[in-house]
This record gives C-alpha cells, sequence and structure tokens, in this order.
C-alpha cells in the first residue's frame, strides 16, 4: 500500500470510517512511514483544533430580531388566497433587521440631499426661464425678484395686490443662497459686474418689495439706471441709500405706494432686519415685548426669529389653515396664534418660548 | 436536537410552536453562518435571513429528511450566496496582520491566536470545502448528513473534507513555521 492510499485511510480515521482491517493496515504502514506518521500526527491535531473552536452564540436573539419582519410576513400570508407560495416569494425581499436599520440610518440625510439639490434646481429653472427680464436688471442694479415679480407684472399696479407680491418676495428671499449662486451665473455676463455687485443686488433683492410695481415703468430706461446703480455698486461697501432712492423713486413712478421704503435699512446690514419687520406688518407677526424674537407666519408655519441674529428660534409644524392674530404675552415667554381653518373656525395656539412647545391653547 | 411534534404543530400553522422551533436553531443557524462567513455581522445578517427562510417555508419542509439537514441546507445555501457576493471585499491582508501580531505572543495567548489562524485558514478554503469542514466539525455532521445537507455526492463530500483538512494543515503548518513555534 502506498502512502497515497495511506493518506485516505488517515483521513477515514479521523472522522471514524475505519473498520478493524484497515485500521491495523494504516498502523502498520505508519509504524515503518516516518512521513506518513507525521503527517497522521499533524491532522490528528488540526481535527482536534477544528473539533473544539469556540462553539460561538449570537450576541443577542436573533428570533427576537425578525419577529417584527415575521409579523409582516403573516399579514402578507393573510392577504394572499395562495398564502404558501406568495409568502415564500416575499421573504426573499425581507432583509436581515440590522441592515435595513442601517439603511434606514443613512436615509434622513439622503433626503436632506435630495430636498436642497431639488431646491436647487427649481431656482435654477427659475432664473433661466426669466433670464430676459432678469439680465437688465441685473445690470441696472435692480434685483432678481423684480424679474420675478415681472409675472404678475400686469396686475401689480394696484396696490390691492401688494400682500400677495410681499409674500412671494418674502418667500423669494428665504430661497436666497441659493439664488444668489445662481444669479451670479446668469449674470457673468453682465459687464464689468462684479460679485460684490451682484451680492448687494440680492441683498437689494429682499427688499424689492419696496420696488415691486417698477418693471414696466422702468423698462425704457433700464440702461440710464443701469449706469447710475452700477456706479453706486462700486461703493457697495458704505452704508449706500442710493439704491433705496432709486427704488424709492421707482416706486413712485410705478404709482405703487409703498409705506415701509422709508424703513428700509439706512444702512447695508440692517438692510435685511428692517426689511423683514417691513414685511412684517404686512403678514401676520410680531415682536416679543422684550424685543428678543420676531415671531411671523410664513405661509403655514410660525417662525420665530431671534431679534439679534435672525436666526430661526423656532419653528412650528405646518398647520391646515391661515395664521392670524400672533401675540405675545406680557413676558414674552409665550405666543399665541390663530389658525383660521375652513368653515370659518378658528383654533388657538400657543407656544411656549421656555419649552419650545407649540399646543392648542384652551378656547 | 428537535422533538418531531414540535415541528409538526409549527407546520400545521402553531406560530408559537414555530418561535419555539426557531429559538431551538437559531444558535446553529448562527454558528454555521459565522464559521462560513468569518465575520460577525455577516453571520448575524445571514442566520435572521435563514431564520426567516425556515419560517416561511417550514410547510415545505418533509419528514423524509432530517429537519437539522434541511435547515442547514438553508443557511448554507444563504451564506455562500453571500459568500460569493463578499468575496471580492474579504481582504487578504487582513489576515496577514493576524498572522504578524502572533510572533511577539506568550504561548498562553497563542492558543487564542491558534483560534484565529484556524479561522484564517479555513477562510481561505474555497466555499464547498468550507462548508464540509463547518458542518463536518460545527454541527458535527456524518458524511451523509453533510451530502444531503449542500446536495453533493457521497464521494463528493468525502474528498472534499479529505482535501480541506490536508489543505488546513498545510496551511497551519506554515503558519506555525512563520511563528514562534517554528
Amino acid at each position: 500500500m502506498n502512502c497515497q492510499e495511506v493518506m485516505e485511510l488517515m483521513q477515514r480515521q479521523l472522522d471514524d470510517d475505519l473498520d478493524e482491517g484497515e485500521m491495523e493496515v494504516l498502523m502498520n504502514h505508519t509504524r515503518h512511514c516516518p512521513d506518513c506518521a507525521s503527517m497522521f500526527e499533524r491532522l490528528m491535531l488540526l481535527s482536534a483544533e477544528l473539533t473544539s473552536l469556540p462553539k460561538v452564540t449570537p450576541s443577542y436573539s436573533l428570533v427576537d430580531a425578525i419577529i417584527p419582519q415575521l409579523e409582516q410576513i403573516e399579514l402578507f400570508g393573510q392577504q394572499g388566497a395562495a398564502a404558501e407560495p406568495a409568502s415564500g416569494s416575499n421573504v426573499e425581499s425581507f432583509e436581515p433587521a440590522a441592515r435595513r436599520a442601517k439603511r434606514e440610518r443613512r436615509w434622513p440625510s439622503m433626503r436632506l440631499i435630495g430636498g436642497v439639490i431639488a431646491a436647487g434646481i427649481v431656482a435654477g429653472l427659475f432664473l433661466v426661464t426669466y433670464k430676459p427680464g432678469i439680465v437688465p436688471d441685473l445690470a441696472g442694479g435692480k434685483f432678481a425678484a423684480d424679474g420675478s415679480n415681472n409675472a404678475a407684472q400686469e396686475e401689480t399696479e394696484q396696490a390691492a395686490n401688494s400682500l400677495m407680491l410681499r409674500k412671494y418676495a418674502n418667500e423669494e428671499s428665504a430661497a436666497a443662497p441659493e439664488v444668489r449662486t445662481e444669479t451670479m451665473d446668469a449674470a457673468g455676463k453682465s459687464d464689468g459686474a462684479s460679485a460684490m455687485d451682484i451680492e448687494t443686488d440680492v441683498k437689494n433683492k429682499s427688499e424689492s418689495n419696496s420696488g415691486y410695481g417698477n418693471a414696466d415703468t422702468r423698462s425704457g430706461g433700464d440702461e440710464d439706471k443701469g449706469s447710475i446703480t452700477s456706479d453706486d455698486s462700486d461703493n457697495s461697501g458704505e452704508p449706500s441709500p442710493e439704491p433705496l432712492e432709486a427704488a424709492a423713486m421707482d416706486s413712485e413712478d410705478g404709482g405703487g405706494s409703498n409705506s415701509f421704503e422709508g424703513e428700509a435699512g439706512p444702512n447695508d446690514a440692517k438692510e435685511i432686519n428692517t426689511d423683514q419687520k417691513s414685511l412684517a406688518a404686512a403678514l401676520p407677526d410680531a415682536a416679543s415685548p422684550d424685543g428678543k424674537y420676531i415671531a411671523q407666519a410664513e405661509g403655514y408655519v410660525i417662525k420665530i426669529y431671534a431679534a439679534s441674529d435672525q436666526s430661526v428660534v423656532h419653528e412650528s409644524t405646518r398647520k391646515n389653515g391661515k395664521l392670524a392674530n400672533l401675540k405675545w404675552s406680557e413676558d414674552s415667554a409665550e405666543l399665541t396664534y390663530e389658525v383660521h381653518v375652513e368653515q370659518g373656525a378658528i383654533e388657538k395656539y400657543a407656544i411656549d418660548m421656555t419649552t419650545g412647545e407649540d399646543k392648542k391653547a384652551e378656547q | 436536537m428537535v422533538e418531531p411534534g414540535l415541528i409538526r404543530a409549527a407546520q400545521s400553522g402553531d406560530r408559537d410552536a414555530l418561535i419555539t422551533l426557531l429559538r431551538e436553531i437559531e444558535t446553529h443557524v448562527y454558528r454555521t453562518a459565522y464559521y462560513i462567513l468569518n465575520n460577525e455581522q455577516d453571520a448575524l445578517d445571514a442566520a435572521q435571513e435563514a431564520l426567516i427562510r425556515i419560517y416561511t417555508k417550514i410547510g415545505s419542509y418533509e419528514e423524509k429528511a432530517q429537519f437539522k439537514t434541511w435547515i442547514q441546507r438553508i443557511v448554507t445555501n444563504i451564506c455562500i450566496d453571500k459568500f460569493r457576493r463578499n468575496k471580492p471585499t474579504v481582504s487578504i491582508d487582513e489576515h496577514d496582520m493576524v498572522f504578524y501580531e502572533k510572533q511577539n505572543v506568550e504561548d498562553e495567548v497563542m492558543s487564542a491566536y491558534a483560534v484565529q489562524d484556524i479561522r484564517a485558514a479555513i477562510d481561505k478554503l474555497p466555499e464547498h470545502h468550507r462548508a464540509v469542514v463547518v458542518l463536518r466539525y460545527l454541527q458535527d455532521f456524518s458524511y451523509n448528513e453533510i451530502a444531503d445537507s449542500l446536495d453533493l455526492p457521497l464521494n463528493t463530500v468525502k474528498s472534499y473534507l479529505f482535501r480541506a483538512r490536508q489543505q488546513l494543515q498545510t496551511l497551519l503548518h506554515d503558519y506555525q513555521k512563520g511563528g514562534v513555534r517554528g
């Protein structure tokens, strides 16, 4: 018997598969063949080590972990008349809970990124669409939002629509960060317009509601105004009352009277701030008695800003009606407001500033 | 391992019996997955997948087969599929590191590293050879039970097991020569 054949005997011996005769053959061989003897020894050692490998157990109960999935399978099974094959095929798509949880954890950020991208695309499309209207406006130092106002321009001769437009412009300014970069691209060709230039334009944009009635009347004289305002933008670092004056003039031209132009910031830094205040006059909003917060109804959501830096300190959930009658308590600790739902019903809510709780107030 | 009565109850739609049955086998299912996949997280995933499949397919189990080979067939199939998917990501470097670490440890710790060596060596085996070794040593299956589980001819099981052991012996012998003991 050669060593190769003995090798098989060794292997089978490890599995207790030899009868007595075969066992004797193996022993006789290894007694005279040191190579096979040492090989047999090593194999026995290996087999012993394999046998004593740790008997691992799962770190948590796997059955407990899959019970939610099993319950789901039960539901599927009950729905389908052909329960057996149906549930069988469903199973393939069920994944272990742990892996699914991982995926879910990833989701929120994906959704967020998706939202930001979508917002960017919308803003980009919007500006591209209105490019013809915007470019002269920009050259004229006169705000992308004017371009947007163009869309509604026909109706804007009447002051009656001003509220709606202000709201529109307000929404615009909320999207400002995205809009700004897009604006730069769109205005990239506008002659000699520096980034600074455009930035001030965009800043102005947020107060563009002060000039909402202007695009029509200005259309003839855009080039002139372009030269004027691009001069302005050269010293855009300074407080620049001039564009504001221009805006005021324009709005007078356009016949759209504007009650809060005067309030519109005397310097750049405060422009947006005061602008929001002035918007506040038009939309239901309120400053807290201690001056720390400004509450504002934006669409169906109440937002409370810190007066100091305009950061949002509270954002309510979306309500299903028009928001009105924002009122602060004397100590500024609570903001009450009303939700005017359909059929004239009014629901009262209160936001507690210390806890951030937004709950229905007792009627 | 599992009472036939429990299996029958589970098959006849007794959900509690089925859950009890799953609890009884989960460790066996996990252990196979752990040694085939050589990774705890993958093993947990694969074992859960196997238990779900057992839950839904319990009706298709026929008593002429052994229940334990039936469940091992399910878990090894899942693991081998998984292993195929994961194979490109298995890092050889990782295992090399384990072997290097071995060099300056004392004998006492050595036995623990020997387990690492064995696992690393098993990990180097082709998937079916590995499955045969795992069923033979972790489930204590006979040639026939392995053949049933893996749906392989008896002679193939033997030749896989013999070759696997020979290869493991060679690998481990090499590791030992590279280590302090050699």
